[in-house]
Formats: structure tokens, C-alpha cells, sequence
């Protein structure tokens, strides 16, 4: 088993630490020198390499973890500190104060300005780091005063407080981060202080050695909660930030800074002298290993990576299920398991003989296996321990195999990631604490759409919201760096999507506008969906006719409106109405909206263009009432007659011109007599007259108007009885054969309480209504007598119906009837 | 929410309906600070009673109410005004004038916030910007309510113009939201498998139903089809039934007093307690709120008037036997009798005296004489009797000069059992109503003619349809029905007659008279989502599996108490194909749809 564990090293009895090669580089950067930058993202990020930082000529390289180019930035000015953001993008800071953003393929995507008072100072140095809201950035300037932000997304340039320990430069100073607050450490001599954003500086009392002039180095873990102090004497202190807990002082024996400090997980801590690597545990325990060429340490959660000219390595002390599993001579169930798997795959008896020595302890060792196969890198050890772990599984009747499954997936995963064409050598530890959205974030911002698409299958059961993301994020890629604007692209997308995926082709062609291709956002927009985000953008692609088709058929009238407004907008009033005509449907919501905003002239305009005269005349009538003079009330009436004879509707042109000819005549008869006419209708008009002995001029009214017999006798007889003027009523019964019967005659004197004039019209009602008119003036007994006279069996009953409790003799005589008229 | 309890016993949950339109106005209000008043879209106040007492609103800290008018807001303390409107351009001067002059007053600060109902619309928020008051609210939001239930099996959208929109404006607002709430109720109640209809709302519902539902293709709809067939009737298709008067109990009390949102106003002198005291003398009019909560209405409300009297004389002997039981008791069970029984039976008693008293209202209306003219007048014209001439009632109304209303809606039955007026009687009604009413009237008769109320004769349609569909009925049983021609006396309405004939024998045997009825004529399946199984495959869940099939009819342009009983009672039948469950755009009359097209003139001042 010496294979396995040929890189571990000892740092007691129990622990081990291993250092590995992730990838020998395949890059080209031999020769690094003191003015060398190096710059690796944390979770695998991207390197940034720059030969020469003292000279803006040489351009910033990235590379991926094995060193696979990925581009190259170009930059000017002096830089005074680098770094990779959250969203791993390359950070620049210039001495000016000037902050640059680049993408991991060197295109500089924004820069920022950290502000007219850092510009002033200049910048002594700078760090870029991971805080609790994003990016942070710190810079030192040269008058000693610290300047921080905690996002680079809204930069919000703080000052921070000045540091105790005089006016001097500070001996080192570093930034740190856990998940509430960003702050920087720094230290003047032997005084260790943090420095927080609107708050005092916070004296930190580390027990350093006697020996000690002043801090060298500073440092945090990721998580924010340990430091790690380099004193001048060569002691190395570790302690938790909180200074609750001081692990151990350590004398490095080395006289001159290191190079580099940085913490390996929250375990250990790693520094970097000329030729050598020394790791110290909490315990204060060392390992020492040789480093020939120079380095570049990046701290990480669970271990600390080393990039070399020549290799890509990992440092990490050896999981215990590991030790368990590997460890020379190890008794552990684990290591047990592993080797009965081998024995029975050589199809030895052995096989049975060592399971039974661990049967009572399968559970553990095929857990401790599964867990141990997930820490490794090599593939086939990896199936190795998982083959072991499946074999002891089938022994265990109760065992979750929820654990084996996810390592499965997320080895898989792993792996396809460590493949040094992606270049994420990410362990893990890592894998499980990034949220599955961020992993994908990242694949695709190094455009692996396809490698993203397979993790989402792989890590999320069930789809949706994730893989449509990724799908979205393909396209648009594929839109964007497509050649000229054909219609190729959007035929591929949708050849490879299909319609059901529920991506949003709105979403991408909205990126195909902002590209400037046209004709691939036509094509997508056909295949989107959602009305709703399809017709803005076909307005803004100035395809009117289209966006105002499916507004139309989406029958949305928010949608509706706001598209005819976006529209109207964009193509000025009168291309506008010429574009919305042939939408019937668009036309009269926008006539609708323009009514209920009262724009009438507007509303008339395209009534106009539309011909639709009837639509005129509405309007000029409706206008008219909204005149106080009869003049100007009589010329829209005159206007909307008009239109009707435009509109050959010959009825109301008539009904209009006869409107118009009443209100002149009231207007003039209001003249004439003292009292109002305007406004009332013809009927009300003939009535007012008759009611104030005006009889002929009713009479040419009727003529002129041409109103019926019976109509006019209605308004008349009605006029005359609301009057009282019963002596006229009756001349005017008398004057010929009423058109209507006399019946109404009766009616309209009983409702004015005249019972004698009733009387006088009742004989004259028509025979089949008089019994029904005598019981309604209440003359029952004659209304009995007629019903007799009638032989009326019917009537009489409903006269009898009618007869109350005093009406005695009525009854009396009904029943005489009866009698009589028995067949 | 104790109020609510008769809308869980329907066969569709209509009482979630109600449930999340309180919960989304509840979290819609503890969203804003601090006391709250609300200025109300007017049209809303009503129907959101159904959803929130004000006591509710209370305990929310709305302190005041207000109409939206034009003008200032009366005084109020309140940390934040709510304005609850429909999205309509049209409100939003008034809002924004609202918010002008409080701002202008100064005083105290307050926060604006604007919802709309049920969707937000982007043009009423340019007019605000327009008037910059836009950024005066805190909070632009929506409240998204677009059904409400009236009763266990009866939904309303609660849009009282919509068939003026659609069929006047050519203005599709209130069919899209139809649109909405049909896939609302399917992603409550499962994909409904089968989609019949006729007219052109109803096609056009459909296809926006289809551009939804493929807009929503994502979303999950529950696996279990609870409804199988969604039957959309244009109200174009059936223009008679509303303007007949409605001779259920339910459809009187609506045509004579009006209801609005379950309630009723009525003349309070009528009803005073058995002690002498008034109720409530604070007012001329009392308000009662009508529901299926309450037995005995549940049980009359769909009868034909005639048939209540005789029915609440039953209830009241029923009523007295319960009580006499009493005698015969030992004391144990005397005791029961006073705990239990004899509330039910004091509840039992005031709901017999309140209808009583206003069947005895009604009768009084239905009694007169110019009642029953009407009616007769009706009758014949539903019978296609003499409709070619100016019928002498009409005429004698329009002299005397009563309500316009009535004479429209009998004018308008007339051109529509006349499929279409001949044009000598068209111009003669339409003169002398102008010359009678006056001119001001000239865009309400237009408004009718362009709604397709009042035509002049074109295909004569009426008299086939009579015949094919079976509309008028000689023999009417009043008392035990028969058939749904029960609900007008002999007239069966045309709309109900069409989803009877969907259920059995199917469209197909009439297809004759569908093709004479304006507009296409929908049968369509929709394919349901591969894990969603028709309710009856699913035996084990607890539903027989003889379950009636249910029907959803959805009413475009609103619906008619009568309608709505005639539906239930074919519901009710022993052998009913299937059961019913009833949504609207708005329950109407012929009064309310005629005054939602009219459009009468008001000169402004004097001459």
C-alpha cells in the first residue's frame, strides 16, 4: 500500500500532511522574478500572471489551473495591487486610485474611481479581497490612511480609522472577512490594531514573544476567525481573531520575513521562505518541505494550493478516513474492506475470511471508504475505494445510500471539472458548499455550456429553473459571437432547444438587439411565447406591424396599450395612425384611451381618417351638449347632420336636422314668451304650449313634425287633464273620433282626481274595456250591471273579486245576476 | 369567516375563491405603515364586501373609506391612503387630482399607495407621470382578485360593463380577463377536457385561454380534472332572456328592488319586529343580505314566483308543528328542545316573516296592472305573435312617457323575437321615443343598435329557433317544474336551452339552429397534461364513481338570476347528465344592461 501514501509526511503520530501535483503547468512562464505577479482566484479560479509589473508593455496573461491560456489583458499606469473578485474577475489597482475590471478572458468590462482624496494621496498598496458583501477592496495611500470598500458592485469608498502606533508606516497590514463585517489588520511595531469602517480601531493584545520588535506579517483564514501573526524574531503565533484562544507560539528559526503566510484551511499555517515551505498545525507541530523553484501559496477553506513555474500542487493535511483506509499496517474495518474487495476480485477465499473479521463494522468501514474516495484526485483511486465500499454495501442491510450516490454524482463532477481543460482543481469540501447556481455561474462564464448543462443533470434531480439558465446563457453566447446577423443562428437554437425548453427567446434576442443583430432577434421573437416581452422589442426592432399583430391576439390590454404608446412614441402621431389602421382592434382601444384622456380633437382626427362618419356625428352630437349657447348647440347638430348624409344613414341625418330646426324654434319661442323651452323634447314642447292656450301654435308643431293622430291625442288629452283644463278636454274629445279610445280619457282624469269628468268618457270607452274602466273609477255597481248586459260570466266574477266588505249590495245584485243569467 | 361556511358545500371549492382574495388584500394592507384609509373605485366597494366586513378591515387598521371622486379627500388622520381601482385611464385623473390637492394642503405627511384590480396597466401609470404624481406613491402594486364567489356554485368577475366593452368599444378587457380567470380556476381545478361555446366572446375567450395556456406551459395544473366540460355563451348569442322579466323569486326581487353583491335594499317600514319595534329606523331602507347560508331562501329563491306562496305556507305549518312537539316531552328532552331546536326554529321564523314580507312586496308589484300588461306583452311577443307591428302597449308607454328602461327593454325583446324590427317600425319607435324622451337619448338608442339590441330584420331566425329549441312552452307547471321554462312562465331562456342540449343529446342534434344564432360555434378538446387523469379514473380518492359530470358555465356579458335557477334546476334533476357550476362577467337584468349602454346627454347649465 507504500503507493498511496508515498506523498504523505508525518506531522505526529496520527496526522499526516500530503502535498501532490494537481498539473504540471503547460504554460510557458519559466522565468519569474522579483517583479513578477501572480495572481490565483481561490475555489480554483483563474492565474493571472504578469512577467514584468513594472512595465505596462508586458501584458497580463491568464491561464486556467493548468495552466491553459485563457487571454490576455492589457493595461497601463502603475499598478499597486491585483486581485480576482468574488465573480472571478481580475481586479487592477493603479496607484492613481483607479480600479479596473477585466474578465477572465482580459476584456475589461468597467473601471471605477476610488475617489478625488485617494487620487490625491496615491496609492502605497492595495488588496482586493473576498468580504462579506461581494469584492472588497482596500488600499494603503501614502498618507498612511486606509481607504476601503466592501463591493465593487456599489463601490462605497470609506475612510477607515487612522491606526494606533504614531503617524510611521505600518510594518504590515492585511484584510480580513467572516460573514458579517470587512475590516483591515494592521500592525505599527509591536501594536496590532483592526480597522473597521465607521468605528474606532480596535486594539488587538496578541501575547507576542519578548523577543519581538515588531509584526511582520499578518494573516486570516477564509473563514475570518484565526490569525496567524510573523513576528521580526522569528516567532510565529496563532491565535483566534476574537483572542479567546492562543494556539501556539512557534520559533521559525528564520530571521527575514516570509515571503509569503497564508493559512491552510483553519488547520494549519503555511509559509513561504527563499527554498523551503514550513507548515505548522494549531498544535504548533512542523513539516518542512523543500521549494526549489519560487511559488505562489492560495489559501483555500479546506487546504492551501501552490502554483509553480513548472506545477500546479495541493497541500492538505490527509482526511482521517483516509488515514483509516491507507495508513501502512492500518487495522481499520476500512482498510480491511479495501483489501477483501481485492481478495475477492482475485476470487480468493481470503475474501470471506477478513469480512467476517469486520462484519459487525461494515457500516463504518463502507462510510469511511465512500468519504475516503471522495478526498482523492486519482480516478482510479477513486474507483478503487467506491468498488470496495459498493461490495461492503451489499452486506449491510440498513445503510443510506444517499451518501454513495451524491459521491458518485459529485465525483463525477470533480472530475470533469480537474480535467485540465477546465483547469478547476477543486476538492470536495469546496464542491459541496458552493450552491449548485454558483458552480454554473462559473462554468459559464468560461463559456462551458455544454460541461454546466451535464453538472445541472448531474446535481439537481429535478430540472427547470437552473438548466433553462444555462440554456438561456448558451444561446445568448451563441448569439453573440455568431458571424454577421444570419438567420443560421436562431435556426441552430431553436433546432437544438425546441420550443417546450421554456427558455425565453424574448431574453435572447434582446441580447441579439443589444448585438446589433437584427435578423436573428426577428427569428428568436417568432419563437417566444410570451406576448408580453415579445412586442417591446419588436417595436424597438421597428417591426410595427408584427408587435401590433400579437399584441392584438394576445387581447392583453395592458399589453395593448402600452404598446400603442411605446409606438406612438417612437413614430410620431401620423405614421402612427397610419400604421394601427388595419388593427381594427388596436384602433378602437387607442380611440377608447384617447376618449377617456378627453382629447377629442384627436379622437376626431382618426375618426376623419377612418371615414367612419357615423363615429363623427356621435361625437358632434355628444359636443353639442357640451355648449352653453344654442347657437353653437345647433352647429354641431348641423355638423353631425351632416355626417349622417355622408353616411347615407338617412333617419338620423333626419332626426339630427329635426333636433336642430326644435332648438332654433324654442330658442326663439323662449324669446317670445317668458319661459323655458330649450332642452325639452317635441312632446314636452306641444305639451308646454297646450298648457299655456297656445293650441295653434302646438297644432303647426304637430304639422311641421308630422307626428301621428294617435300620438299627438295622447299629448294633447294628457296635457290638458295634468292642466286641469276639463272644459277643453272635453271640446277637444268632441272634436272628432278619438284615435286612441276614450279609455285614456278616463284613465287621465281619474289620476287627477276627477271622478266626475271620468264620467263623462266612460260611456264612450269601448265596449270590452267598460266593465274593467266603471270598477276602476269605482263605479262597481254599474261595472256589474254592464257585465249582466254583457252576459259576461267572467266579468262578473271580476267584479265580485273587486267588492269589499262594503260593498254589500253590490254583491247582492251579483248574485241576482247570476241567477238570471243561468242558462 | 363564519359567513362563508355555505360556499364550502358546492361541488367546486368556490370558497378558496374567497379565501385567497382576503388573504391577498390582508397582505396587501399590513404591506403599508400604520393607519390606512381607502378611497374605493366605486364599483369595487360592493363586490369586496363579499371578501371583507368592515370590521375586518378594522382590525387592519383601515380607519377610514372614501368613494373616489374628483376633487380633495375629506379630512382624515391616517398614516397612508390606499387607492383601490380598476386600471382604467379614465380613474386615474381623479386619483392623481386626489393626490394633488392632499399634497398641496400639506399637514401631516401621508403615504400614497395605488392598487390596481385585478392587473396593473402601464398606460394608467403614464398618466400619472403625465400629472406628476407618479413618484408621490410609495407603492404601485396589484391586487390580483378576479373572481368572487355569489354562492357555492356562482362565480362573478364583478365587471359590470363588460358586454358594452366587447360588444360596443370592441375593447377585449373583460374577455382577456375572463381568459385569466378561466386558467385561474384550472390551475385550481385541473384542465377541463372538453371546451364548448357560441359566439364571438366565446371565441375569442378561447383563443386567448389557448395563448395563455401556452405562455403558462410550465405551470403545474393539479392532476385531477374536477370539471369536465367549460361551456362559454356569448350574451350576443341570447339577447331575449335578459330583457324578459324574470319571474323566479330570486329574478323578481332583482327586478323590482335590485340586487347588488347577495344584498337587497328595501323599503324598511315593511319590516318591523313582532314587538312593535322597528329595526332599524335610521334609514328608509334596510338592508338584507340573501344567501344560500339561509335554508328557506336556498329553497324558494329558485322558484317560480307563483310557487313561493304556497311554499311559505308550508314552511310556516312545518314551522308551528315543530314548535307544538314541545308538548309531548319529558323534561330531558324539553331541555334539548330549548338548547338546540328552538333557536333553529327562532332563526327558521324571522327568515319566514322576512319573506313573507317581501313576497308580499312583490306581489303588490306583480299585481298591477301595468305589471301584468307588460308581462302579456311579453308573452306575445315571445309566442311571435303580431311582433311585425307596432304593438299598442309599447305605443300607449311611449305616450304616457314612463320609464324609458321599460319601454327599451320590451322594444328590445320585440326586435329580438322579431328577429329584427321591420324598418318602418325601427324609424317609428325610434322617433317617437326621441320626440317623447327627447334628443338626449340619440347615443343611448345608437349604443342599442350597435350592440345588436335593437336591429331591423334581417334573416328571420326567431321562429326557426322557437321551434328547433323548444323556447316557449304551452304548459308550464309553475308549482313542480318540468322543465326550465319554468323560470318565465312559459319562456325557456335560450342560453340555458343550449347547455341543456350540450349535455344531452349533444350539439350535434341542433346543429341547425346553432348555425342561425350569431357567431362561430365552439367544440373543442383540450388535451390535457400527461399525469392528468379525468376524476373518475381515480376511484380510490374517495369519489364515487358515479359522480355526475360538472359543468362550467361561463356567462360573457353576465347572467340573470333566471338563468342561474334554470341551471340549478337542471342540476337538480334525478337523471341530470351533468351538474352545474355557474361564473359571470356580472349578474345583470334588463334594466342593468340597458342602463350599461345607455348614454343619456346632460346639457351642461342652462341656456
Amino acid at each position: 500500500m507504500a503507493l498511496y501514501t508515498s506523498d504523505w509526511t508525518p506531522i505526529n503520530d496520527d496526522t499526516f500532511f500530503r502535498r501532490h501535483e494537481l498539473y504540471p503547468m503547460s504554460w510557458a512562464e519559466c522565468d519569474w522574478t522579483e517583479r513578477t505577479l501572480v495572481c490565483v482566484a481561490s475555489s480554483g479560479g483563474p492565474i493571472a500572471v504578469c512577467r514584468d509589473v513594472s512595465n505596462s508593455a508586458v501584458p497580463i496573461m491568464i491561464y486556467n489551473g493548468a495552466g491553459e491560456s485563457l487571454g490576455l489583458a492589457k493595461w497601463n499606469g502603475q499598478l499597486a495591487g491585483a486581485g480576482w473578485s468574488d465573480d472571478e474577475r481580475l481586479v487592477l489597482v493603479d496607484a492613481a486610485g483607479q480600479v479596473s475590471v477585466y474578465d477572465m478572458f482580459g476584456k475589461m468590462e468597467r473601471s471605477l474611481s476610488l475617489g478625488q482624496e485617494v487620487k490625491k494621496f496615491t496609492v502605497e498598496s492595495a488588496s482586493v479581497f473576498l468580504s462579506h458583501q461581494g469584492t472588497g477592496l482596500a488600499v494603503l495611500c501614502r498618507n498612511q490612511r486606509f481607504y476601503m470598500t466592501t463591493s465593487l458592485e456599489q463601490p462605497l469608498v470609506k475612510k477607515l480609522p487612522d491606526a494606533p502606533g504614531g503617524s510611521g508606516p505600518p510594518s504590515c497590514w492585511v484584510t480580513t472577512a467572516d460573514r458579517y463585517r470587512s475590516a483591515v489588520l494592521v500592525a505599527k511595531g509591536l501594536e496590532v490594531s483592526l480597522l473597521e469602517a465607521d468605528s474606532k480601531a480596535q486594539p488587538l493584545a496578541i501575547t507576542l514573544p519578548a523577543a519581538a520588535q515588531r509584526v511582520t506579517q499578518l494573516v486570516t483564514n477564509r473563514a475570518g476567525d484565526l490569525l496567524a501573526a510573523l513576528t521580526d524574531s522569528g516567532h510565529l503565533v496563532l491565535t483566534s481573531l476574537d483572542l479567546r484562544q492562543t494556539f501556539c507560539t512557534v520559533d521559525t528559526g528564520a530571521r527575514q520575513p516570509a515571503k509569503q503566510l497564508q493559512w491552510c484551511g483553519s488547520y494549519a499555517v503555511v509559509g513561504y521562505w527563499n527554498s523551503s515551505l514550513l507548515v505548522v498545525n494549531r498544535r504548533g507541530e512542523t513539516i518542512k518541505y523543500g521549494l526549489d523553484v519560487p511559488g505562489q501559496l492560495c489559501a483555500e477553506c479546506d487546504c492551501i494550493r501552490l502554483v509553480t513555474p513548472y506545477s500546479h500542487e495541493l497541500i492538505e493535511q490527509v482526511w482521517s478516513d483516509s488515514v483509516a483506509v491507507f495508513r501502512i499496517g492500518s487495522m481499520d474495518p476500512a482498510a480491511v474492506l479495501v483489501e477483501t474487495h481485492r481478495e475477492y476480485e482475485k476470487r480468493s477465499h481470503l475474501a470471506d475470511e477478513y469480512l467476517r473479521m469486520i462484519l459487525t463494522r461494515l457500516n463504518q468501514a463502507v462510510t469511511s471508504c465512500i468519504e475516503a474516495a471522495g478526498h482523492e484526485h486519482n480516478p482510479q483511486v477513486q474507483k478503487l475505494l467506491l468498488r470496495a465500499a459498493q461490495y461492503g454495501k451489499s452486506f449491510v442491510s440498513e445503510l443510506d445510500p444517499e451518501l454513495f450516490v451524491s459521491t458518485c454524482r459529485y465525483l463525477r463532477v470533480l472530475n470533469s471539472l480537474r480535467h485540465h481543460s477546465h483547469g478547476m482543481p477543486l476538492t470536495m469540501g469546496q464542491l459541496r458548499q458552493m450552491p449548485v447556481p454558483a458552480l454554473l455561474d462559473r462554468l459559464m462564464r468560461r463559456r462551458l455550456h455544454f460541461l454546466a448543462l451535464r453538472v445541472c443533470r448531474q446535481l439537481q434531480p429535478a430540472p427547470h429553473a437552473d438548466q433553462r439558465r444555462v440554456l438561456e446563457a448558451w444561446a445568448k453566447h451563441l448569439v453573440v459571437s455568431s458571424d454577421g446577423e444570419g438567420q443560421a443562428v436562431a435556426r441552430q437554437i431553436a433546432d437544438r432547444l425546441g420550443s417546450q425548453s421554456g427558455i425565453s427567446f424574448a431574453d435572447v434576442a434582446k441580447t441579439a438587439i443589444a448585438a446589433g443583430k437584427r435578423g436573428t432577434a426577428i427569428q428568436l421573437l417568432a419563437m417566444e411565447q410570451q406576448a408580453r416581452r415579445t412586442v417591446p422589442l419588436l417595436i424597438d426592432l421597428n417591426m410595427c406591424d408584427e408587435a401590433l399583430k400579437r399584441a392584438a391576439d394576445s387581447g392583453d390590454p395592458d399589453l395593448a396599450h402600452s404598446a400603442l404608446l411605446q409606438l406612438r412614441d417612437a413614430r410620431g402621431r401620423a405614421e402612427f395612425q397610419m400604421l394601427i389602421r388595419n388593427y381594427p382592434l388596436m384602433q378602437s382601444l387607442y380611440m377608447k384611451y384617447l376618449r377617456s384622456r378627453g382629447q377629442t380633437e384627436l379622437v376626431r382626427d382618426g375618426l376623419i381618417q377612418e371615414d367612419d362618419f357615423e363615429g363623427q356625428a356621435r361625437l358632434r352630437i355628444a359636443e353639442s351638449y357640451k355648449e352653453t349657447r344654442v347657437d353653437l348647440r345647433i352647429s354641431h347638430l348641423v355638423a353631425a347632420q351632416d355626417c349622417y348624409k355622408k353616411a347615407k344613414n338617412e333617419f338620423w341625418a333626419t332626426q339630427t336636422e329635426d333636433q336642430h330646426k326644435l332648438l332654433k324654434y324654442q330658442s326663439s319661442l323662449e324669446e317670445s314668451c317668458n319661459r323655458e323651452y330649450v332642452g325639452l323634447s317635441l312632446q314636452d314642447t306641444i305639451k308646454q304650449l297646450i298648457l299655456s292656450d297656445r293650441h295653434k301654435l302646438a297644432d303647426s308643431l304637430r304639422n311641421e313634425y308630422k307626428i301621428s293622430d294617435k300620438r299627438f291625442w295622447w299629448t294633447k288629452l294628457l296635457a290638458l287633464a295634468e292642466g286641469e283644463q276639463w272644459a277643453e278636454l272635453e271640446k277637444f274629445a268632441k272634436s272628432k273620433k278619438s284615435p286612441v279610445g276614450y279609455e285614456p280619457f278616463v284613465d287621465a282624469c281619474l289620476e287627477h282626481g276627477s271622478l266626475v269628468e271620468a264620467k263623462k268618457y266612460l260611456p264612450r270607452v269601448n265596449d270590452e274595456n267598460k266593465v274593467k274602466y266603471y270598477a276602476k273609477a269605482g263605479l262597481l255597481e254599474d261595472a256589474a250591471r254592464i257585465a249582466f248586459e254583457q252576459r259576461d260570466r267572467d266579468a262578473l266574477a271580476y267584479v265580485e273579486g273587486l267588492c269589499g266588505p262594503n260593498n254589500r249590495s253590490v254583491l247582492q245584485q251579483i248574485g241576482q245576476y247570476r241567477q238570471t243569467l243561468k242558462p | 369567516m363564519t359567513s362563508a361556511l355555505h360556499l364550502m358545500h358546492g361541488r367546486l371549492r368556490t370558497n378558496i375563491f374567497r379565501d385567497e382574495a382576503r388573504q391577498k388584500f390582508v397582505t396587501l394592507l399590513d404591506k403599508t405603515v400604520g393607519t390606512k384609509a381607502i378611497v374605493w373605485d366605486e364599483r369595487l366597494t360592493g363586490p369586496f364586501g363579499l371578501v371583507a366586513e368592515y370590521s375586518f378591515l378594522r382590525e387592519h387598521d383601515v380607519a377610514k373609506m372614501f368613494p373616489l371622486r374628483a376633487g380633495r379627500l375629506p379630512p382624515s388622520d391616517v398614516d397612508t391612503v390606499v387607492f383601490l381601482v380598476r386600471p382604467e385611464v379614465g380613474l386615474m385623473e381623479l386619483v392623481a387630482e386626489n393626490v394633488q390637492k392632499e399634497e398641496e394642503q400639506g399637514g401631516r405627511r401621508k403615504e400614497f399607495v395605488l392598487c390596481f384590480m385585478p392587473t396593473g396597466s402601464g398606460a394608467c401609470e403614464r398618466v400619472l407621470e403625465e400629472r406628476r404624481v407618479r413618484g408621490t406613491f410609495s407603492q404601485i402594486t396589484c391586487l390580483e382578485v378576479r373572481l368572487l364567489p355569489l354562492d357555492a356554485d356562482l362565480l362573478s368577475m364583478e365587471y359590470p360593463l363588460g358586454f358594452k366593452e366587447y360588444a360596443l368599444e370592441n375593447d377585449p378587457s373583460c374577455l382577456f380577463e375572463a381568459a385569466q380567470a378561466l386558467l385561474e380556476i384550472q390551475l385550481k381545478f385541473g384542465i377541463i377536457p372538453s371546451i364548448c361555446g357560441k359566439g364571438n366572446a366565446a371565441k375569442k375567450v378561447y383563443d386567448y385561454l389557448l395563448n395563455l395556456r401556452r405562455e403558462h406551459q410550465d405551470s403545474e395544473f393539479p392532476t385531477v380534472c374536477e370539471i369536465d366540460t367549460l361551456l362559454l355563451i356569448d350574451r350576443e348569442v341570447d339577447l331575449i332572456t335578459p330583457v324578459a322579466t324574470q319571474l323566479t323569486y330570486e329574478g323578481l326581487i332583482d327586478e323590482v328592488f335590485g340586487i347588488h353583491n347577495n344584498t337587497v335594499k328595501l323599503p324598511s317600514e315593511k319590516f318591523v319586529k313582532q314587538d312593535g319595534g322597528p329595526i332599524e329606523m335610521t334609514n328608509d331602507r334596510k338592508q338584507f343580505l340573501l344567501s344560500s347560508a339561509e335554508e328557506l331562501y336556498a329553497d324558494i329563491r329558485d322558484k317560480n314566483f307563483n310557487a313561493v306562496g304556497p311554499a311559505l305556507s308550508r314552511k310556516a305549518k312545518q314551522i308551528s308543528a315543530q314548535y307544538e312537539e314541545r308538548h309531548s316531552q319529558s323534561v330531558s328532552e324539553m331541555k334539548n328542545f330549548v338548547k338546540n331546536v328552538l333557536p333553529t326554529i327562532k332563526a327558521a321564523k324571522e327568515s319566514l316573516g322576512l319573506h313573507t314580507s317581501i313576497a308580499e312586496l312583490i306581489k303588490e308589484r306583480t299585481d298591477s296592472e301595468s305589471f301584468l300588461e307588460a308581462l302579456q306583452t311579453e308573452q306575445e311577443m315571445m309566442n311571435a305573435i303580431d311582433t311585425d307591428r307596432a304593438h299598442p302597449h309599447i305605443e300607449q308607454l311611449i305616450a304616457k312617457k314612463a320609464d324609458l328602461t321599460r319601454v327599451l327593454r320590451l322594444i328590445c325583446l320585440q326586435s329580438a323575437c322579431n328577429s329584427g324590427l321591420k324598418p318602418r317600425l325601427m324609424d317609428q319607435y325610434r322617433r317617437d321615443l326621441l320626440q317623447t324622451y327627447g334628443f338626449q337619448h340619440a347615443l343611448t338608442l345608437n349604443n342599442l343598435e350597435r350592440a345588436g339590441l335593437l336591429r331591423t330584420q334581417g334573416r328571420t331566425t326567431y321562429s326557426a329557433l322557437r321551434r328547433q329549441l323548444k323556447l316557449t312552452v304551452d304548459d308550464v307547471n309553475e308549482q313542480a317544474p318540468t322543465d326550465i321554462s319554468y323560470t318565465f312562465s312559459g319562456y325557456a331562456p335560450l342560453s340555458v336551452r343550449l347547455a341543456q342540449l350540450l349535455a344531452r343529446p349533444g350539439w350535434r342534434s341542433v346543429s341547425e339552429a346553432l348555425a342561425l344564432l350569431p357567431g362561430p360555434t365552439l367544440m373543442e378538446e383540450q388535451p390535457a397534461p400527461a399525469a392528468a387523469r379525468n376524476r373518475r379514473d381515480t376511484g380510490p380518492l374517495g369519489l364515487s364513481a358515479d359522480d355526475a359530470r360538472l359543468t362550467l358555465v361561463v356567462f360573457l356579458g353576465g347572467a340573470t338570476f333566471a338563468e342561474v335557477a334554470a341551471l340549478r334546476f337542471l342540476s337538480s334533476q334525478e337523471d341530470a347528465p351533468t351538474e352545474y357550476v355557474i361564473a359571470t362577467t356580472k349578474m345583470i337584468n334588463g334594466n342593468s344592461l340597458i342602463s350599461s349602454l345607455s348614454e343619456e346627454l346632460v346639457p351642461v347649465g342652462g341656456a
